[in-house]
């Protein structure tokens, strides 16, 4: 049987895009829509249906954003956003959900999200512990939609050879509240403001450097190549973070390794973010 | 006795940042929560499951310290803060 599949269309819009490609947050937004609109179509289960028939509920727990070919905001009027996949992964406990950007017959881009599936008690705040996908859900996917194994983490292996073999050339520190303009619907900050909190960091350190040998202000001219997230801890309206950055140089790269802490939660880490040029 | 409930518990205390819970009988987080849920009743099914435990998508930190329903408060809970989490891990 033919894969489920979705693609969506969006015109060409300034606010999509820093000087160089999409921002990150654009990419990740788009994707989520377009999970939804895959749900509804192939499974009849909108969002709010999800929470309401299912009593079930998902947090983002790893995500990567790759631009796959150069494009920036006069390269096409109009490109679209797909679900080329849509899996019920680790025991099914999880989706993963991979998402292409494709202009001009092109793709230029891949969203790639994992979500950790919830199970919602039915009270009034969304109370919910971590599960799996309710019997009466999963049966909506198609067998070959739904895999046991357990998810890629690709972040860890490449903090851990950015730590090894990487050359350590600035450490920064980055204190945010955390406001309910980066917030979802539940005051738990929303997964597509990861990239902008790392990418705030990131200029701040920029921004902060006397002398700059290593030229990494070089980066503030280039495009992204790829940025890895995960997830660990929750965020909600209020709460203080730190965002602590490390700029490596590997093999010619250049990368900026974040470490996000809820000071509210006694310091807990609560994502990590990989952005390489 | 300070109470704080954070992330999606906020909004039922009309986002106080803390609480003031006083009682001589409160000799447990478990005994401060249910007084809690006295001057809150709208928190009773939201915090509780129906055997009157707490949730398991909550955590406690009592001064700091991660506990449980069952641990000791000071007599009273004077001086004692009380910190009301959201478990869930993720974005």
């Amino acid at each position: 049987m033919q894969a489920r599949k979705i693609e969506v269309m969006h015109p060409v819009e300034s606010m999509l895009f820093g000087p160089f490609q999409f921002h990150a947050h654009s990419l990740m937004l788009l994707s989520f829509s377009s999970m939804w609109s895959w749900s509804s179509t192939y499974l009849s289960v909108s969002f709010p249906g999800m929470i309401k028939e299912y009593q079930q509920g998902m947090v983002a727990v790893g995500a990567e954003v790759e631009y796959v070919e150069p494009f920036e905001m006069f390269s096409a009027d109009e490109f679209s956003v797909s679900v080329d996949e849509f899996k019920v992964r680790q025991g099914n406990s999880v989706f993963q959900v991979l998402h292409l950007i494709r202009a001009q017959g092109i793709v230029v881009a891949r969203v790639k999200v994992r979500w950790k599936l919830l199970e919602l008690d039915g009270d009034e705040a969304l109370s919910a512990t971590p599960g799996v996908i309710r019997p009466a859900f999963l049966q909506k996917f198609l067998p070959e939609e739904v895999d046991p194994s357990r998810v890629e983490r690709p972040l860890l292996a490449q903090l851990d050879n950015l730590k090894e073999h990487g050359q350590l050339c600035a450490e920064f520190e980055y204190d945010f509240t955390l406001f309910r303009h980066r917030c979802e619907v539940a005051d738990q900050w929303a997964f597509v403001e990861l990239p902008t909190l790392a990418s705030e960091s990131r200029e701040s350190l920029i921004d902060s450097l006397q002398e700059d040998p290593d030229e990494l202000a070089s980066s503030l001219g280039l495009a992204l190549n790829n940025i890895y997230m995960e997830w660990r801890c929750p965020f909600y309206l209020l709460e203080k973070g730190r965002v602590k950055t490390q700029a490596y140089r590997l093999q010619g790269k250049l990368y900026f390794a974040h470490h996000v802490f809820n000071l509210t939660r006694a310091n807990t880490l609560a994502a990590i973010v990989i952005e390489t040029f | 006795m300070k109470i704080k409930l954070s992330g999606n518990l906020a909004r039922f205390v009309n986002y106080k940042k803390e609480l003031q819970l006083e009682g001589e009988g409160i000799q447990t987080v478990g005994d401060a929560l249910h007084a809690l849920v006295v001057s809150y009743p709208v928190l009773k099914d939201i915090i509780f499951d129906k055997d009157r435990n707490v949730k398991k998508g909550y955590l406690i930190s009592l001064n700091g310290e991660k506990v449980d329903a069952a641990a000791q408060v000071s007599k009273g809970g004077e001086g004692d803060c009380l910190d009301v989490f959201t478990a869930i891990a993720g974005g």
